[in-house]
């Protein structure tokens, strides 16, 4: 019995060992396919596809009663029109965030409203009058950028395809014309391994 | 459970063949004891209402990874639905979802699953993994499609119809390239073949255990709510409810409302339809376009039933084999339906009674079915492999060991009845539009009373939820203005024939409204809705414990807005 001992006191510990999760840091970059699922590949390739676009195209022009600063544009979150639960926030900040860096174009913060309510609120009461910034000289939006983003699912066997095709468009706010649009086509396949854990 | 070959001289055959038998009978309990204590207790706190002890008996498998982790989680799901805790009740419906779709994702062949396999083969089914029929899907999306319009996000309700729908596609896809024959899973048994051949003729008229017609009603009811973009797939949703529920009321009354404000051809196609199909299409003149809010009655009653066991014990040569298959009794009785009444105005002496338009009983039934044919070759399979290690185990060690091991292969020898518990027996849904302005709403059940009062607001639609069983009820509701006015076409005439002539005042309640931002509806803004904290890292929270008073009014759930 005893020549079993070591042996199994080893399996012990190296399972004992094993039990525990493992942590590493990855490239936020790298290529994702876990599953055909919308992921982070997907969103980083949107926002560099739809903001190449949109800076190629250069359709955003400064508002005519403020000329010399860029366009003034205001963000709505992106519709999400497929069957899975997208943070379609996520693509629009990080949209948001690259044209911003751009210097080409600036934003309002449209769904910031409450609480800069609230600080026009707080600062009636608690900032001195000189530094106070009070309601009404919010400046007017140009544009007015949104979209959605739609899947086609099919299914047959082991087989998976995913069609995702998101939609942006800019549109002049004071004349509704949209002024552009562009969309992104991405199509995922996943095959259930045939042999696995 | 095979009976090995009687070599014991003083002892007659025939008589150990009857022995192994009577005594697994002796030791397995009476039907309902016989099922897992968990089970029991979920069944014992569902019958008293008290849905904090149904709950006690999922806590410890939902958390942690195992064969039944997918079933529990479910059943916690729409337990806190159940108590109106529709944010913890989404969460555990994600939460299964990412635990079935892992499932689905895994490799076709793999050691765990061979393993499980073969682990059935020699104990019984329940040692495989629960990983949710696409009936369960369905509905574990339908019902978080809920738990969202509860809690006024519009969006993600529509997400988890859209994946309902993938579901029910892919199943109706699989439907047609398959030849579906109920005759050719009936076990040669005649006792067999006589039970299940009950069930089949309970559920000859389904298509498929996937499809039901109440998913694809509020399909219809959450895309018509998107405004002019989401009437093309709202009409699709509720054609496909009328294919499957095509005596419902309420599903006539949609379809006839979406067609209306498409207006046009699509109108004239609805009235020529339900015209041919017999069903009362509405008066043939123009009424006015509605001029109150819609309100949807969405009442779950009952509880799904719990499948039962069929144990055969069948000579095969000198071997006895024992079989155990799980089974539904019937359709069961038909759930009487909800009765509203508006407490004031002209709608008051009209009733509107809710219409089934989902039966769990019956698609589980039909699961069932389409599950027989695996079934029953496991059985026989795991049949054979207990007899084959009794051999073994007389051969080796002599008749009383080859014995014992028969005895224990019986006892083993186990129907998997796994089943999704705290689900409605049935699902009805009435619709109706009430007048504008504040409206209580008188409701009935079967041996209970209620009333709502709600805000109607012209053009706002009102979800009102009830779950009610022996011993426990309670309504919910949850109201979305109009954020752009209802579109006039006096020219295309409302058919709601089973409702008060439009204008009637009606049922419908309405807080003051939010800024109009987007088309569609948009929803009211809630009172304190009786939503629980998020789930702990250490578990769900809580349910609260069911009504426990015997008086019926102390019974009588909360009542929200």
């Amino acid at each position: 019995m005893h020549k079993l001992t070591l042996p199994l006191l080893a399996l012990a510990a190296l399972g004992l060992g094993c039990s525990g999760p493992v942590t590493s840091y990855g490239n936020a970059q790298a290529t994702e396919t876990v599953n055909a699922d919308f992921g982070s590949t997907d969103l980083q390739m949107i926002a560099d596809k739809m903001v190449a676009s949109l800076m190629a195209s250069n359709r955003l022009q400064p508002d005519p009663a403020d000329p010399g600063n860029p366009p003034l544009v205001s963000v709505t979150r992106l519709r999400n029109e497929t069957s899975e639960h997208i943070d379609t926030k996520s693509i629009t900040d990080k949209i948001r965030t690259a044209l911003i860096k751009s210097g080409k174009v600036r934003f309002s913060g449209l769904e910031m409203q409450g609480e800069l309510a609230d600080q026009y609120k707080l600062q009636g009461i608690m900032a001195d009058s000189a530094t106070q910034k009070a309601a009404g000289k919010q400046i007017g939006s140009k544009y007015i950028l949104n979209g959605s983003i739609s899947s086609i699912v099919k299914q047959t066997g082991k087989v998976k395809d995913v069609y995702y095709k998101i939609t942006l468009q800019a549109t002049d706010i004071e004349s509704a014309v949209i002024v552009w649009a562009d969309d992104v086509e991405i199509r995922k396949d996943s095959v259930r391994r045939l042999f696995g854990a | 459970m095979g009976l090995a070959r009687c070599r014991w001289e003083g002892l007659p055959r025939i008589a150990l063949c009857l022995l192994v038998p009577a005594l697994g009978a002796a030791l397995a309990p009476p039907a309902r004891a016989d099922h897992p204590r968990e089970v029991r207790r979920a069944l014992d706190g569902l019958r008293d209402g008290n849905l904090r002890r149904a709950e006690q008996a999922f806590l410890k498998t939902a958390g942690r990874p195992g064969a039944d982790q997918l079933l529990a989680q479910y059943e916690l799901g729409s337990l806190r639905q159940m108590a109106g805790q529709f944010q913890a009740s989404l969460e555990l419906f994600r939460s299964a979802d990412a635990v079935a779709r892992g499932y689905e994702g895994r490799a076709v062949l793999s050691a765990g699953a061979t393993g499980r396999g073969a682990g059935a083969l020699l104990i019984n089914d329940r040692v495989q993994r629960y990983e949710g029929s696409g009936c369960d899907k369905v509905l574990a999306r339908t019902l978080n499609s809920l738990n969202y319009l509860m809690l006024g996000d519009l969006e993600s309700a529509r997400v988890e119809l859209r994946k309902a729908e993938e579901y029910q596609r892919l199943e109706r896809e699989r439907s047609r390239r398959e030849v579906a024959g109920p005759a050719r899973v009936r076990p040669d048994d005649p006792a067999v073949a006589a039970a299940y051949g009950r069930m089949f003729d309970s559920v000859r008229n389904l298509r498929n255990s996937v499809e039901n017609a109440f998913t694809c009603y509020l399909t219809g009811q959450v895309f018509l709510m998107r405004g002019e973009e989401g009437l093309n797939d709202a009409m699709v949703a509720i054609q496909r409810a009328y294919e499957l529920a095509p005596q419902a009321p309420a599903v006539r009354t949609a379809y006839l409302e979406i067609a209306r404000r498409q207006g046009g051809p699509a109108w004239d196609l609805a009235q020529a339809r339900l015209g041919r199909d017999g069903a009362p299409a509405g008066p043939g003149g123009a009424p006015a376009v509605p001029v109150g809010g819609a309100l949807v009655v969405c009442y779950q009653s009952g509880l799904a039933p719990v499948p039962e066991q069929v144990k055969l014990t069948l000579p095969v040569g000198e071997r006895l084999y024992s079989l155990a298959f799980p089974i539904y009794n019937g359709p069961g009785p038909a759930q009487p339906p909800l009765e509203l009444r508006a407490a004031a105005g002209r709608g008051a002496a009209d009733v509107w009674r809710t219409a089934p338009v989902l039966d769990t009983r019956a698609l589980a039934a039909k699961a069932l079915q389409e599950r027989l044919p695996g079934i029953l070759t496991r059985g026989l399979l795991g049949a054979i492999a207990k007899g084959a290690v009794q051999k073994e185990s007389e051969d080796r060690y002599g008749p009383v060991a080859g014995f014992l091991t028969g005895v224990a292969g019986y006892v083993l020898t186990s129907a998997d009845r796994r089943a999704w518990l705290s689900l409605p027996a049935e699902i009805q849904v009435a619709q109706g539009e009430l007048a504008p302005g504040r409206q209580t709403v008188q409701l009935r059940g079967p041996d209970w009373t209620g009333a709502v009062d709600l805000d109607i607001a012209p053009g706002s639609r009102t979800f009102l939820l009830v779950r009610a069983f022996p011993g426990y009820r309670r309504i919910d509701a949850r109201t979305f203005l109009a954020a752009v006015s209802p579109p006039a076409r006096p020219e295309l005439p409302t058919a709601t024939p089973e409702l008060p002539p439009a204008g009637a005042p009606g049922l419908v309640p309405v807080a003051p409204g939010l800024a109009p931002v987007a088309p569609g509806l948009v929803p009211v803004a809630p009172g304190p809705p009786p939503v629980a904290p998020p789930p702990a890292a250490s578990g769900p929270p809580a349910v609260p414990p069911g009504p426990t008073g015997t008086d019926p009014a102390a019974r009588t759930p909360a009542i929200l807005q």
